[in-house]
């Protein structure tokens, strides 16, 4: 029982009681929107594009200026790099995120969190994972987690991450009145669809392959997804705010997945096409499945069984895809397998966990970083980055647009073990970034404080820790012992 | 073209009559090297080995073209970024297979290399990869070496693999790790047990470097030439799905193929004779539209290139039954006119000095595929 607080949250600190009702303590957390536990102004995505756009277009003069002098060019341009933060942003935002896992006291509501920002992944193009990553996560993802999953399927796919990084922009439809003009004025430019977007929507954020869509509902889908772009303009080059253009849409009817759009008979045109056709995919069962399926291989094991998906999706359907009713169901789910079931952890739940069970602090709080344009940012301060690359976990920069899986198989090779062990063995020089009458005593009596809080057969676990003697390797054994790696 | 379909007929007959001699292959007793580079995202095979005896091409990518090619024979060449290749082509030792993939034809990343992976026909079906699935018919538990962080599904199915990805940072006292494994082995934990087996014992040669592509394969050139050590060896490479910004000579695409040749370069040279017992063979899990789209990049496609290189090599050749430009699989795409797979199985034949039809049955689930080991590989 006591193993469920680390399953669907991060465990419980030496300081917490057990909650008495633990299957409400998780609910609960959905109810509404948690407050992040970071309230100072964060940076917003138009504050971050704005960057990114003087980014680009000064990064444009200097190549003009010193593109000849391959030295000086870089030079110039790392000077430039560090004037926009693009070595600060990353190590702020997941500092939040850090500090806000640990400290906002729904712990559960964030493990959801970070769910849906990994299945709705921004892949690393462009400095997405520096500026972009942290911001898309506060405004395209959180605040939906309170509606239905169509309403946050809208929110995603007109997000200027999203668009971006899937190419949207480059998506134009040939037919229509800037494809016409674009492709009759006698140059070699052509313009035309780009299925990128169209197809990692279908594929990875709503029905799934499951579905059995053909590569012509991927071209639909593309010709749907025609117009939504970043704007162009000489002031903001290829950095513009995202806005519908109509100009770009492609004309005629659509058909997708057995629906058609904009018939005679129901005319639906431009920027509510891709509304009516999100609502189609997100009422499809193959979306229900997956999603309901996505979540128990999260939380529970690899290879769940129809009982423990099929309360999921009986949530889905009673609330019309509402949320925080999916959330909840999933949570009990949890629940009812969590004894029987053993879920490896990911590097950044597992790091996240021992931080808050043996009360240390890998990171720099917030309020610590202060952007000063110019400045290189000091090592300790990237620290949460590098922790977090080096155990195969880089959470805002994954490598493709499926984000990162969580399939045992895949963390569980020598060389990710070994930075298990090799981070492990450090945990103890982050005792430094505590404050010295919050830091704790690491008598026996601490470890089995945590242990009988966290684990539901304590035995094992302590006879684990306690044959090392120091603190230090302690630590090693409490983070490697299966007990902990396994929830 | 003078690469015609009758000619590639006559070179498969061939091969399928002393295939079906069913002869014993001696075992080796040089130890033989594969290394596997997996390109992730879809290689675009027009790109890396562009086709020159079919002026067509122009019509559908003007702005893809290349304005270099180094030229292989009357009708293809290789991409200006693949020198290293192109020298080991003059010297016998490189080659391709083209217009050809795995059988899989939806366009989904992640279903493809899921597949180019398993060897499968159904995505996520097979749990296992299938260089694994041939480690362990020939018996060779803990020569597989991945070069990437996470144990890639291509080489699962063995026990004891190794995986070398350096970080920093120092690992616990000896004591204390053999401690865990007292851990491990309390609480039943095989997987993990394995996995701690591996780290106690890896070789001193997996030390040091970091993780860049040139110091990785700087690397696996020393750990391969270990008598005793691992004999298999995969790279990723990430970042060949350019929709945008392709590029011709330069761009993304160039850029991708420039860590293909520089991985090879560093095996050949860090390799020295040992690269004369070695096969490098590329995995994609699909090729790109044969047309360009909107955004100066190319779609998901069909039929790409596999490209090889190394000592084991019979001579440089391209082989291929070539489909021509006139009849695009689906209107768009190149077509495949060779499951990948029996040149995977080829391959392994010719490496882990196994026959033929023993790993078409093992691995590949006696799967329609057809044998180019007398074709491509020196037995």
């Amino acid at each position: 029982m006591n193993n469920y607080f680390r399953k669907v949250g991060f465990g419980l600190s030496y300081k917490e009681t057990i909650p008495e009702d633990p299957l409400k303590w998780a609910t609960d957390q959905f109810n509404s929107l948690p407050p992040l536990s970071w309230s100072e102004k964060l940076p917003s995505v138009e504050d971050q594009r704005e960057i990114f756009r003087q980014y680009i277009t000064e990064k444009d003069k200097i190549q003009e200026k010193f593109g000849k002098d391959a030295m000086i060019y870089e030079k110039e341009l790392n000077k430039l790099r560090h004037q926009k933060g693009e070595k600060f942003f990353q190590a702020f935002e997941l500092s939040i995120r850090h500090h806000n896992a640990l400290n906002n006291g729904a712990p559960a509501f964030e493990r959801m969190w970070h769910f849906w920002g990994n299945h709705f992944s921004l892949s690393d193009k462009d400095f997405i994972s520096d500026w972009h990553y942290g911001p898309y996560m506060r405004e395209a993802i959180r605040p939906s987690m309170d509606k239905t999953f169509e309403e946050m399927v809208v929110e995603v796919t007109t997000s200027w991450g999203m668009i971006h990084h899937l190419d949207n922009t480059d998506n134009i439809g040939p037919n229509s009145q800037e494809g016409r003009r674009e492709n009759s004025d006698g140059d070699k430019r052509k313009v035309g669809l780009n299925e990128n977007h169209g197809r990692e929507l279908l594929e990875l954020h709503t029905v799934s392959p499951a579905a059995n869509y053909t590569q012509d509902d991927v071209i639909n889908m593309a010709k749907v997804l025609t117009g939504w772009a970043k704007k162009w303009s000489k002031k903001n080059s290829w950095a513009g705010p995202l806005i519908f253009q109509p100009e770009l849409h492609e004309m005629g009817q659509k058909n997708i997945l057995g629906k058609s759009y904009n018939t005679k008979e129901n005319k639906i045109t431009g920027n509510k096409q891709l509304f009516a056709v999100i609502k189609d995919l997100c009422n499809h069962k193959s979306c229900r499945e997956f999603i309901a399926k996505k979540l128990c291989q999260h939380f529970i094991t690899d290879e769940p069984s129809q009982e423990m998906i099929d309360p999921i999706i009986q949530a889905w359907v009673k609330s019309d895809g509402f949320l925080p009713e999916i959330h909840k169901a999933t949570m009990k789910v949890a629940f009812e397998y969590g004894n029987k079931h053993k879920k490896f952890l990911m590097p950044e739940p597992w790091l996240i966990q021992n931080a808050k069970m043996l009360n240390f602090k890998h990171y720099w709080g917030p309020d610590r970083y202060v952007f000063k344009p110019g400045k290189i940012p000091p090592k300790r301060e990237r620290n949460i980055q590098w922790i977090l690359e080096d155990l195969g976990h880089p959470v805002f920069k994954p490598s493709q647009p499926n984000g990162f899986t969580d399939n045992e198989e895949e963390w569980t090779s020598p060389e990710l073990m070994i930075r298990r062990m090799v981070y492990a063995n450090q945990f103890q020089t982050y005792l430094k970034n505590i404050r010295r009458e919050n830091q704790s005593t690491y008598d026996d009596e601490f470890f089995e404080n945590i242990i009988y809080k966290n684990f539901s057969n304590p035995e094992n676990a302590l006879k684990t820790v306690f044959s090392a003697n120091s603190t230090q390797n302690r630590f090693v054994m409490f983070a490697n012992m299966p007990e902990v790696l396994k929830t | 073209m003078n690469c015609t379909r009758r000619s590639f007929l006559q070179g498969s007959l061939a091969t399928l009559f002393v295939g079906g001699l069913n002869l014993p292959l001696l075992a080796a007793s040089v130890k033989k090297n594969l290394v596997i580079i997996s390109l992730r995202g879809g290689m675009d095979g027009l790109t890396a080995v562009p086709v020159i005896g079919d002026p067509k091409i122009k019509s559908y990518r003007s702005e893809l073209l290349l304005d270099q090619k180094l030229k292989l024979n009357s009708d293809f060449g290789f991409h200006p970024k693949l020198s290293t290749l192109h020298n080991l082509w003059k010297k016998g030792k490189a080659s391709v297979v083209h217009a050809t993939s795995i059988p899989y034809t939806q366009r989904s990343h992640f279903d493809g290399q899921n597949l180019m992976e398993t060897g499968g026909l159904v995505p996520y079906r097979e749990k296992t990869g299938w260089l694994g699935r041939g480690l362990k018919l020939a018996n060779l538990d803990g020569s597989g070496l991945a070069l990437t962080l996470p144990m890639p599904l291509l080489l699962r199915g063995i026990e004891q693999n190794n995986n070398f990805y350096p970080a920093h940072n120092t690992m616990p006292r000896i004591e204390i790790v053999k401690k865990l494994r007292t851990a491990y082995e309390g609480a039943s934990e095989k997987k993990l047990l394995n996995i701690i087996d591996v780290i106690m014992n890896r070789p001193l040669t997996m030390q040091g470097g970091d993780q860049s592509l040139d110091s990785l394969s700087k690397k696996a050139s020393k750990i391969l030439q270990d008598p005793l050590g691992p004999r298999i060896a995969v790279f990723d490479i990430e970042g060949f799905d350019t929709h945008s910004g392709q590029g011709n000579d330069e761009g993304g695409h160039a850029d991708k193929l420039e860590e293909i040749d520089m991985i090879i370069k560093n095996l050949y040279e860090g390799l020295g004779k040992e690269f004369d017992n070695t096969l490098i063979l590329t995995l994609t899990e699909f090729g790109r539209t044969v047309e360009q789209n909107g955004g100066y990049g190319t779609e998901h496609g069909y039929g790409s290139a596999i490209l090889m290189a190394g000592g084991l090599l019979k001579k440089s050749q391209v082989l291929t039954d070539w489909p021509g430009l006139n009849k695009l699989f689906e209107n768009r795409d190149l077509q495949s006119t060779v499951d990948a797979r029996g040149i995977y199985a080829s391959a392994m034949s010719a490496v882990l000095d196994l026959e033929f039809e023993q790993i078409k049955k093992n691995v590949f689930w006696n799967s329609d595929i057809s044998n180019f080991s007398e074709q491509l590989f020196k037995t």
